[in-house]
């Protein structure tokens, strides 16, 4: 049930992309997805489709592992196409029976959207399968870094999302294990009404919150054991360093911009 | 046959390696048998085919002669067939313990009279006061009890067969030792087929009729608790020990005492030992 979960999943591949500095990657990522905003025409999402394929080719990842990435959204992008296409009005009047009219700026803004959202999805998951958890938070924090002035506790957030990323796959394995336990025990959570269902998750939910809750007791006193203390002058093995391939990257990424925001 | 498997494979990916490779296996009714074997042997994925939770890919698994696939209602494996987790304290979620060990009942359909019938001989049977714990929480018992009002849970769904993974694991000797004890008297008493599954020799030789010694998948050994400790380099070659007390009787028979070879408590070496010494009325120590 939870195994096609690709969210936040790092592929390990020996590729360009995947030995970018993890700072550059975000900074990209953000540009791009700010420039996908501004695109309006369907030759500018062309350009912007290009431009993640070409990521793709060269990170070396299959087009299966974006695909299938795609799919847990694939609802959203279908709902907001369907949303679009009965409620959007304006332009000419297409398709009429009864109620239903789908009109011409409905059906364009409805797909707008779902392509969209799918170079969106396709790029924000690019940057999780390319940089593993470790560089990211690393990379925020570093990014985050200017921000502690304002007080800001960069250092203490990048180690939050760290361990919650770490920690996604055990609790997915966990909620998997008392589910059966459940099952095991008559439990059903599969047939029945959307409300009884619901009801149906509270075995789940409650042994997961406490196990979660367990863990990180368990983690805090561990962290603390080890003498953890915040960010305060701690140091790192493996300072980021931007190269050659990096202001690579961010050139040729405002080349596309520069072209697909004009179209 | 109560169980029977016919030839059961079982991977999770086609593509994957196979975890059961070819698992042949029958259950007696009333009969009281340990599996043992390595983490990653296979053992938990083998019972939760037993209780219908896993398909297997390949194969056959009969419960009275029915073969289970043939089942249209999941819950009638789980009448049949009660399993308990590893750590099922962890499994908990009611407010309290009543409620809890009431989960399973309930969704079997039971009335309400029945569910509290049935509640109170599970709390019986594992030793918890009915009065005492029943509205009490089950998160503020201490980790023993928890483990009990688990498997209450299970018990309350008065299944034929109860299969238990690893259901000693974390707790104290005496916890341990109790536990074992209330699970032998529902097989002795209740007549409940038992299926433990256990990583420690001792408890399954101590308990258990018949042994069964799962290694990669497969089923390496079968037999009662003295047929298996026989075949010592096997299960030292699976990484398995035979348990001190027995090696020691072993190693005392080889020296040409004449002691039994079924020893596997501590009170029953001492009773053994004294008999014979008093046998030989102390004059002759050595054979």
């Amino acid at each position: 049930m939870f195994k096609n979960i690709t969210l936040g999943q790092f592929i390990l591949r020996d590729s360009f992309v995947h030995k970018l500095d993890p700072r550059m990657k975000i900074l990209i990522t953000m540009i791009i997805v700010i420039a996908l905003f501004f695109i309006s025409s369907f030759f500018g999402f062309l350009i912007g489709a290009v431009y993640i394929g070409m990521v793709i080719f060269f990170s070396r990842l299959s087009w299966k592992v974006i695909l299938r990435g795609l799919k847990p959204v694939m609802f959203i992008i279908i709902f907001t196409l369907v949303i679009h296409i009965l409620f959007t009005r304006g332009g000419t009047v297409l398709f009429e029976l009864g109620f239903f009219r789908v009109e011409s700026e409905g059906l364009l803004t409805g797909l707008f959207m779902a392509v969209r959202i799918t170079l969106l999805i396709s790029l924000t998951s690019l940057l999780t399968l390319t940089t593993s958890p470790i560089q990211l938070t690393d990379g925020l924090e570093y990014l985050l870094n200017p921000f502690k002035r304002f007080g800001l506790p960069a250092h203490e957030l990048a180690m939050m999302m760290t361990i919650a990323l770490r920690f996604i796959p055990t609790l997915l394995e966990e909620a998997e294990k008392i589910m059966k336990a459940q099952q095991a025990r008559g439990a059903d959570f599969e047939t029945g009404s959307i409300l009884r269902r619901a009801k149906s998750m509270v075995p789940l939910l409650v042994p997961l919150f406490l196990s979660a809750f367990r863990r990180a007791d368990d983690l805090a006193m561990a962290m603390e054991a080890r003498c953890y203390k915040g960010g305060e002058g701690r140091t790192r093995m493996k300072e980021l360093q931007l190269k050659n391939p990096d202001w690579i990257a961010l050139a040729f990424t405002a080349v596309f911009v520069a072209i697909f925001i004009r179209l | 046959m109560f169980v029977e498997l016919k030839d059961v494979y079982y991977r999770y990916q086609s593509g994957e390696d196979y975890i059961l490779k070819g698992i042949n296996l029958y259950l007696k009714k009333g009969e009281f048998a340990a599996l043992v074997g390595h983490t990653g042997s296979g053992k938990s994925t083998l019972v939760q085919i037993i209780n219908g939770l896993l398909r297997p890919t390949r194969g056959e698994v009969f419960i009275e002669e029915k073969e289970i696939s043939s089942w249209k209602n999941p819950i009638d494996i789980r009448k049949k067939a009660g399993l308990v987790f590893q750590y099922p304290e962890h499994q908990l979620f009611e407010e309290t313990v009543f409620r809890d060990i009431a989960f399973g009942p309930r969704n079997l359909g039971f009335s309400e009279a029945e569910i509290s019938q049935k509640v109170k001989q599970a709390m019986e049977f594992v030793q918890l006061d009915f009065e005492e714990f029943k509205d009490r929480s089950p998160f503020g018992l201490s980790g023993g009890q928890k483990r009990r009002v688990a498997i209450a849970g299970v018990l309350a769904m008065e299944p034929e067969l109860l299969i238990l993974d690893e259901p000693i694991a974390g707790l104290d000797p005496r916890g341990r030792r109790e536990l074992l004890e209330q699970i032998t008297r529902l097989n002795q008493k209740q007549g409940i087929t038992v299926l433990l599954i256990s990583h420690r020799m001792e408890d399954a030789a101590q308990r258990a009729g018949r042994i069964i010694v799962m290694n990669a998948g497969e089923i390496a050994l079968q037999g009662s608790p003295e047929e298996i400790f026989e075949q010592k380099e096997k299960l030292q070659s699976i990484g398995l020990e035979v348990p001190p007390l027995t090696e020691v009787f072993s190693e005392l028979r080889k020296r040409g005492y004449p002691l039994r070879a079924d020893i596997f408590s501590v009170e029953e070496a001492r009773d053994e030992i004294l008999r014979y010494w008093g046998e030989n009325k102390c004059s002759k120590i050595s054979p």
